[in-house]
């Protein structure tokens, strides 16, 4: 596989522990997120925009939770029934862990059931999901007052940023690649994610994507640095989907 | 072709693109800032209007010159120029003195007198038009138009008339002098022209609008 070809598939958008990038930001989000399981609170909400990192984070807390009794649940849709039928019949002397992933896609009336599974007092639950949906659950009141803990993910830094497109590549090998990006490419790159790990990851995606198919018709065009031109059509092929 | 390929086409139309909007954008401030630079068109009217009114006033006078200096000085009468506050407080005590010495009653002098008062109006204009030409000012100048005046001499009185007009036209007195040498030469409608004038330029004045009075009456 061509480097360009192999640098692409690093930024695939996919929820990958092996992914993971620990970033100052987030890892202080890590932390506190945590700290508050480990303080046994009974709800507690991660937040942040769409592509913040808030999944990748969920899955390496759960990752580093390994050996405790905890429960990821990535898709509610799927999986949600099955946990319920799990938290009835838990051992109310033991500590238990729920790390609920999307849970903007929660009903009501599961809403609802955790929140009084919450209240046994031998489980955690954190949910993580969308600052809008956090509003809307922050106006019932019987939720309000039993959140613990809001954690918000947020946006990272141009130098996180760049921090995180480094690490990927350095992690692979791909040293020639990261010798080829300068600061203007980063620049560029951070003009358009505007500091969301989804949004980088997509355009590094594409951009390698776009670099291989350039390489490959004329390889000479790309000995020592990466135009911003092609991060410019790899942002125009993105807006134009 | 390739998308890729497209869009590295579009890229490059955007690119041209971009840089026409800023040579335009160059263009366009460089157009805007010329067009202000340039008196506006009514300004240009009144103007127009301004020196029409004063055409005959300077037809008048290049008649009567042939000094080419004082043609340049007469050139700058058809500018109009703000109104200044002039600082009377502010003419040096050697004009004063200058006043002083000029200040001429010829009525209460006996006809001896007047003749050796005549010789002494003649030294006195020469000295001062040579002291005006080491220290050009407006009250000089006045005060030589005002003694040929008297003396007379109106093709010279116009010519100081309008080299103190030149230095300073909003003041009245060179105005009210060129209004009387016209008058004196029977001119009576083209000297209430040339005071209405004044009037148009700098707005009301009490003693122009007095001598305008005076001058139907």
């Amino acid at each position: 596989m061509e480097k360009f070809a192999k640098a692409r598939e690093l930024f695939r958008d996919i929820v990958d522990l092996k992914n993971y990038v620990p970033l100052s930001t987030s890892e202080k989000t890590k932390q506190d997120l945590l700290n508050a399981i480990n303080q046994k609170e009974k709800i507690v909400l991660l937040t942040g925009e769409a592509g913040s990192g808030k999944s990748l984070l969920l899955r390496s807390v759960y990752d580093e939770l390994k050996g405790k009794k905890v429960f990821f649940v990535s898709n509610p849709y799927l999986e949600i029934d099955s946990i319920l039928g799990l938290l009835k019949n838990l051992d109310i002397n033991d500590h238990h862990i729920l790390l609920l992933d999307e849970a903007q896609l929660l009903e009501s009336k599961t809403w609802e059931n955790l929140r009084i599974y919450a209240d046994r007092g031998n489980v955690t639950i954190v949910f993580a999901t969308h600052d809008t949906d956090i509003k809307k659950l922050l106006e019932k009141k019987h939720f309000s007052t039993r959140i613990n803990y809001i954690i918000k993910v947020k946006p990272v830094s141009f130098e996180e940023m760049k921090n995180f497109i480094i690490t990927k590549l350095l992690k692979n090998d791909l040293h020639e690649i990261v010798d080829m990006l300068d600061n203007k490419n980063f620049k560029k790159i951070y003009s358009f994610t505007k500091g969301s790990l989804r949004a980088t990851n997509q355009l590094m995606y594409k951009l390698f994507d776009v670099v291989d198919f350039f390489y490959k018709k004329n390889p000479k065009k790309f000995e020592k640095k990466i135009d911003n031109k092609y991060i410019e059509i790899a942002i125009m092929d993105l807006r134009a989907k | 072709m390739h998308r890729y390929e497209e869009l590295e086409k579009l890229y490059y139309k955007k690119k041209a693109l971009k840089y026409f909007i800023v040579i335009l954008g160059v263009g366009v401030i460089f157009f805007i800032y010329d067009f202000f630079k340039k008196p506006s068109k009514v300004s240009k009217d009144i103007n127009l209007t301004k020196e029409k009114k004063v055409l005959e006033f300077k037809k008048e006078i290049k008649e009567t010159k042939k000094d080419k200096n004082i043609t340049k000085k007469y050139e700058k009468i058809s500018f109009i120029l703000p109104k200044v506050e002039y600082n009377y407080s502010a003419i040096s005590t050697e004009n004063k003195k200058i006043k002083k010495q000029k200040i001429i009653k010829p009525k209460k002098i006996e006809s001896k007198k007047i003749e050796s008062k005549i010789t002494e109006k003649e030294v006195t204009l020469n000295d001062l038009i040579q002291k005006f030409n080491l220290n050009k000012s407006y009250d000089l100048a006045l005060l030589i138009a005002k003694g040929f005046f008297k003396k007379k001499d109106l093709k010279n009185a116009k010519v100081w008339t309008i080299k103190a007009n030149s230095m300073n036209p909003e003041r009245v007195e060179s105005w009210i002098l060129f209004s009387d040498i016209l008058l004196e030469k029977g001119e009576k409608e083209k000297a209430i022209e040339i005071l209405k004038i004044y009037l148009d330029t700098y707005g009301n004045n009490k003693t122009i609008e007095n001598k305008i009075r005076s001058i139907n009456e």
